[in-house]
């Protein structure tokens, strides 16, 4: 099944999975942020509501729609950040974006370990025309947890 | 009747494999295949006959002239104009729409003129008006769709009144395929007085189209979209309006006479071709034409309806599908626009280049329409004269894997 191997480089298991089931669904009723983005080319959508305590991400709610690689990226960010102080977050996001944003194929190690829980998502930088829907996310969370407006 | 396996053989890029797979291309409405015939006809002209035109008294520069201006006969025959003194060459139909709102739209509309366009158009007939009446003070008026993609007429009298300067309507929407009954809208413009333009960009390629017998002023189109190369382009102009209008683009090859004080410009066409134009490419055109005609028109059309026709009614079974635009096939071009469930049109796109098949997946240039039909983006399969039943059936296979991968049923 040469073919399915070759799409399955993009679409990992996990990815697949995390699409179907992106988890962070339990429903916050007095969120702190709403950070919200939207690829209005495409459709894919994200909001993430979010509790804060003393500036680290205590409880966060996902709601995610589009297309799969966003689906699944939108909950692998949810899981790299639960927990995490803004500071980190803020680094976090920025790592990750730049691991895309270079031409070079640098080394996939991370500084904050954390983040290999994204792993999945680092060979769909071969695909150039997908690399949007993996960082949508990762974008909206790193311009707008600062945000007042967000 | 058209037979696409062996119209097939003559696109080289057919025989390719994509991921292993041979290649199914259903991108048709985003650009076309090119055939040896064209191909050949750009090497030859640069290998044998390259020369700038229209003014060099040598034999390279006469042979190319020659050529340049047999394509535009070719293009003229090719609408049935009867007179290829009313084709200009462009880049695409988005120049040829820009050229005529910059040149006819800024010496004609004012503050108390009205332009009318559809809630169908690509974005490149609509921008350029949204820009021109900033400038002009005009208005620009939609004409609305019903729920399936086809325009609703019913207060056609209204939106197009003594006000109106300009409709500017496509004749198929590339979107969603619906094929307008330009005539009438044509005849009603005419009847309050309004320059009309038509965009067919989706509508030359597929099926004859008739200058003569629709009455337009402009009509537009690209050359990449049936067979030819990119960058060349027609805008077709009623002689009279293309006299009045002001100059395009200035500079070399569009003028009669230049001193240091002034200048005056050349005669239509040339006055509208400033520059050295794209040589080579309207001589591809001229053969992608001279292809298309061998072929016939008419039977091109017979042919997409078919195979058409064949894939909405096996499309139509697939489970939760959404299909966009008219479902009856006289009002609909070869493409099929639509949403299947659980997957959405990029991870579809994706799973189909697995498997050696191109679709369009996006908004395809038409952001307000489909954002009007109640969607960001949708998979597009548009299909051209090589395309098969055979190609049909494993596009359809593909998209029913495609929902289980997904969906992991």
């Amino acid at each position: 099944m040469s073919n399915y191997n070759k799409l399955g480089f993009v679409y990992k298991k996990e990815i697949l999975d995390r699409s179907i089931k992106p988890g962070f669904d339990k429903l916050i009723s007095n969120a702190d942020k709403l950070i919200t983005g939207l690829n209005p080319f495409c459709g894919d959508e994200v909001k993430y509501h979010i509790n804060l305590k003393e500036n680290i991400l205590t409880n966060i709610y996902l709601e995610v729609e589009g297309c799969a690689i966003h689906k699944a990226s939108s909950s692998f960010l949810s899981d790299v950040i639960i927990n995490e102080k803004v500071l980190e977050v803020q680094s976090m996001c920025e790592e990750f974006i730049s691991y895309f944003n270079k031409n070079n194929d640098e080394n996939k190690q991370f500084k904050n370990d954390k983040l290999n829980i994204a792993n999945p998502l680092l060979d769909i930088k071969s695909n150039q025309i997908r690399i949007k829907c993996v960082l949508l996310s990762w974008n909206t969370m790193h311009n707008n947890l600062f945000s007042k407006n967000q | 009747m058209i037979d696409s396996e062996k119209i097939a053989s003559d696109f080289p890029i057919l025989k390719r494999k994509i991921n292993n797979n041979n290649l199914i291309y259903f991108d048709n409405a985003a650009t076309s295949q090119k055939p040896i015939q064209v191909i050949e006809s750009i090497t030859n002209f640069y290998t044998s006959t390259n020369a700038n035109i229209h003014r060099g008294v040598h034999t390279l520069s006469m042979e190319a002239t020659n050529l340049y201006d047999r394509a535009k006969e070719r293009v003229a025959e090719f609408i049935n104009s009867t007179d290829s003194e009313s084709i200009i060459f462009t880049r695409g139909t988005t120049e040829s729409i820009n050229l005529v709102a910059e040149t006819w739209g800024r010496a004609n509309l004012d503050e108390n003129s009205e332009i009318v366009i559809t809630e169908l158009e690509h974005h490149s007939n609509i921008v350029p008006w949204q820009e021109l009446i900033k400038e002009t003070n005009s208005k620009l008026k939609y004409i609305p769709i019903n729920n399936d993609g086809t325009l609703d007429l019913s207060n056609l009298d209204q939106i197009i009144n003594s006000n109106t300067k300009l409709v500017s309507i496509t004749h198929v929407s590339n979107g969603i395929g619906t094929i307008n009954n330009i005539k009438n809208i044509i005849k009603q413009a005419k009847d309050v007085g309004a320059i009309t333009l038509i965009d067919a960009a989706q509508s030359a390629p597929h099926m004859p189209i008739d200058v003569n017998d629709l009455e337009c002023d402009f009509l537009a189109f690209s050359g990449h979209k049936l067979l030819a190369p990119t960058g060349i382009g027609v805008l077709y102009g009623n002689k009279k309006l293309l006299e009045e209008m002001p100059a395009y683009q200035k500079g070399g090859d569009m003028i009669l006479e230049v001193t240091y004080q002034k200048s005056s410009w050349a005669d239509v066409p040339f006055k509208f071709e400033a520059g050295t134009p794209n040589i080579a490419g309207a001589i591809g055109l001229k053969s992608a034409i001279e292809y298309l005609m061998n072929l016939s028109m008419a039977e091109i059309r017979n042919h997409e309806i078919e195979i058409t026709e064949y894939a909405y009614e096996q499309m139509m079974n697939i489970n939760g599908i959404e299909i966009l635009g008219p479902e009856n096939i006289d009002e609909r071009a070869g493409l099929i626009s639509f949403n299947i469930p659980g997957v959405h049109p990029h991870d579809l796109g994706t799973f189909l280049d697995s498997k050696g098949i191109a679709i369009r997946t996006g908004h395809h240039c038409a952001m307000p329409l489909i954002k009007k039909l109640g969607s960001h983006s949708s998979a597009r399969a548009s299909f051209y004269i090589y395309n098969t039943k055979k190609e049909i059936d494993k596009f359809i296979t593909e998209i029913n894997n495609s929902m289980k991968y997904f969906n992991h049923v």
